[in-house]
């Protein structure tokens, strides 16, 4: 069952007016579409919880309903506080029910690889995220897929995956989920490494657009001599 | 020790660390992170240190990102010299961190081990960290 979400049109916008409102516990927001003007919402962070810690989470499909009117929208975009994870405000995106849409879906691993079990490597999953096309009905919670039959060394790609029914993969299919690699060794050879930052220090890096070479030296000394004469 | 290889200005004004991490505070490529809490100029010297300290508790497991690298040249004078006739050569270099800023990730091993390897990586840092996991984020 789709979910209604109340809201209210705010006309007070700015840092302080959404200031004032998180403080009272409330959630600036805002709703725009192809059709639609954009429109400034006051949001309960309760309920846009509910809908991020959803299964579907920033996909989830539910109405909001202010001034009599209700339309279906999604998350399109939130901005979260980098310290406090405090939810700050969020962009509504209207949906037409009956047009395609372009969604990122999760894509999560299930079994142990062979490669992990037996073989002495890790699972680095290097795209845990595929861009698709659907209608809104359509959308996967998440994409699972089965790394058990990977060995050390081979790579699980995008195109070896199998799209959900009436969904289409957007990125590109050579794309890299995930794959199983032996650990870099770590250099633990102290000497080495002391040796190393001695000459480091010393170094300077190349200045771009400056003159090198004799040519450059000539005119450094020149420079020294005038300062010299005055 | 990290530093750029190429610099359009060998010396830089030190500038200010007002605000928080505008962009690399979020896990971009491992499991688990080591995130700043505090604003620093992180040398490239202590950058090292921590990326030494984790590589040696990990030893052959999983994969480390360094997300901070030490752009900013810092000049500093010679001993005993008076004020004035210019700025001084550069010294070391650093990266100015902001709170929110992600240091560290990383990928393919139990959350326990990277979280150890991420203390002992904070005993080597000048500011106050925290551990991150993407399973553990929760809005508030």
């Amino acid at each position: 069952m789709e979910m209604t979400v109340k809201a209210e049109v705010r006309e007070s916008v700015g840092k302080n007016a959404a200031r004032r409102l998180r403080r009272e516990g409330k959630l600036p927001a805002i709703l725009y579409g192809s059709k639609t003007k954009n429109i400034s919402l006051v949001l309960s962070k309760q309920d846009m919880f509910s809908i991020l810690k959803s299964g579907r989470g920033e996909n989830t499909i539910f109405k909001v309903a202010f001034d009599s009117k209700k339309k279906n929208v999604m998350i399109k975009d939130y901005q979260l506080d980098v310290i406090t994870d405090e939810l700050l405000h969020v962009d509504l995106i209207e949906i037409a029910m009956t047009e395609s849409i372009e969604v990122t879906v999760q894509i999560v691993l299930t079994g142990e690889a062979v490669g992990v079990k037996s073989e002495g490597g890790f699972v680095d999953f290097v795209n845990r995220e595929a861009q698709v096309r659907c209608l809104p009905r359509d959308i996967p919670d998440q994409i699972e897929v089965d790394i058990s039959g990977l060995h050390l060394n081979q790579s699980l790609k995008l195109g070896d995956i199998q799209p959900p029914e009436n969904v289409e993969f957007i990125t590109d299919p050579k794309t890299v989920i995930a794959h199983i690699i032996l650990p870099e060794e770590e250099e633990i050879e102290v000497e080495e490494e002391i040796e190393e930052e001695l000459i480091a220090e010393g170094e300077e890096p190349e200045v771009i657009g400056e003159e090198r070479g004799e040519a450059g030296e000539e005119k450094e000394e020149k420079k020294e001599e005038e300062e010299k004469k005055e | 020790m990290l530093m750029p290889s190429k610099v359009k200005h060998r010396k830089q004004h030190r500038g200010r660390m007002k605000g928080k991490a505008i962009r690399g505070g979020s896990l971009s490529f491992g499991q688990f992170g080591l995130q700043a809490l505090e604003p620093c100029w992180m040398t490239a010297r202590q950058i090292e240190a921590g990326r030494v300290a984790i590589g040696r508790f990990l030893r052959k497991k999983g994969k480390l990102w360094i997300r901070v690298f030490p752009w900013k040249p810092v000049t500093k004078k010679p001993t005993e010299v008076r004020m004035g006739k210019g700025k001084g050569d550069p010294e070391f270099w650093v990266d100015v961190i902001k709170p929110g800023r992600m240091i560290y990730e990383l990928e393919g091993v139990e959350e326990k081990i990277a979280k150890e390897a991420m203390r002992r990586a904070d005993n080597k840092l000048p500011i106050k960290t925290r551990f991150v996991s993407r399973d553990s984020r929760e809005l508030k």
